[in-house]
């Protein structure tokens, strides 16, 4: 499971991607009556949460972390098949997701809307999962392992 | 010139060598839920760690000579780690055991039931 501590500032696409994996298979299980562990779904929550809160400097204004901006506003197209006239919308299309989570944590959510949320968990790990492959093809040259550093002075 | 090296070190994918028929018909399913085979893939690992089906199955459904296609997969270091950890313990390399959960999801169609109940 991902790390509690890792849910913050310094979040990376790949560790949302865990949380959301991980979130999703739990509400799977209690969608299918299985034993479940709440762990997962509380720090997608709090990833979710923090990922989409208010302007620090500026509460009134709407904030979404710009790591994750493109994936929200990609699934937003896909899942709510409408325009993106606001930043508002993009918060709260995440914020419903995050008040699904927090009623799943305290067991207190139907299947339809556990539904809801592992489409949206599936959706944003493969949006994120789009931009990860694509960034991954960048390739830099090593000179740290290159045979010729020690004759031409690039140690 | 130096050896060129992603620029992520510690996040190197992973690579899940797969037959020609088994990466085609697992692109199609994933296709059906809006996913990629990598994003499937990420799926079904993240789902071993949970539910450990892989001690269970069969390496004699591998077929070694024909798993010429590849399925790349990203995922986090920690978990990464956790995952490769576990299929040496089972004695398989990480290729062997990404192809037994392919193979194993197009037979058992987990995430059918995942997402696809109520789909329409």
């Amino acid at each position: 499971m991902a790390n509690l501590a890792v849910v913050g500032p310094a979040l990376s696409k790949l560790e949302l991607c865990d949380l959301l994996l991980d979130a999703a298979v739990e509400l799977e299980r209690s969608r299918s009556n299985r034993k479940f562990s709440r762990k997962p779904v509380e720090r997608l929550a709090s990833a979710l949460s923090y990922a989409s809160r208010p302007f620090d400097a500026a509460p009134q204004v709407g904030l979404i972390d710009p790591t994750f901006y493109d994936s929200f506003e990609r699934l937003f197209r896909v899942q709510k098949t409408d325009t993106l006239e606001s930043i508002d919308q993009l918060q709260a299309f995440v914020g419903e997701v995050v008040n699904e989570l927090r009623s799943a944590e305290d067991g207190d959510v139907s299947s339809d809307a556990a539904k809801k949320v592992v489409d949206f968990c599936i959706g944003l790990h493969q949006e994120l999962t789009r931009e990860i492959e694509a960034e991954s093809r960048f390739v830099i040259e090593d000179w740290r392992t290159s045979d010729i550093q020690a004759s031409q002075g690039l140690g | 010139m130096g050896k060129k090296r992603r620029i992520s070190a510690g996040k190197e994918p992973i690579y899940i060598y797969v037959s020609t028929e088994a990466k085609s018909d697992f692109t199609a399913y994933a296709v059906q839920y809006g996913l990629d085979e990598t994003a499937l893939a990420n799926l079904l690992i993240a789902r071993e760690e949970r539910v450990g089906r892989l001690p269970r199955l069969s390496k004699a459904t591998l077929e070694p000579s024909a798993r010429t296609e590849k399925i790349v997969v990203h995922l986090a270091p920690e978990r990464r780690q956790r995952f490769v950890r576990h299929v040496d313990d089972l004695g398989y390399s990480v290729s062997e055991a990404g192809a037994l959960l392919v193979i194993d999801e197009l037979q058992q169609k987990w995430l059918e039931r995942c997402v696809g109940i109520d789909s329409d």
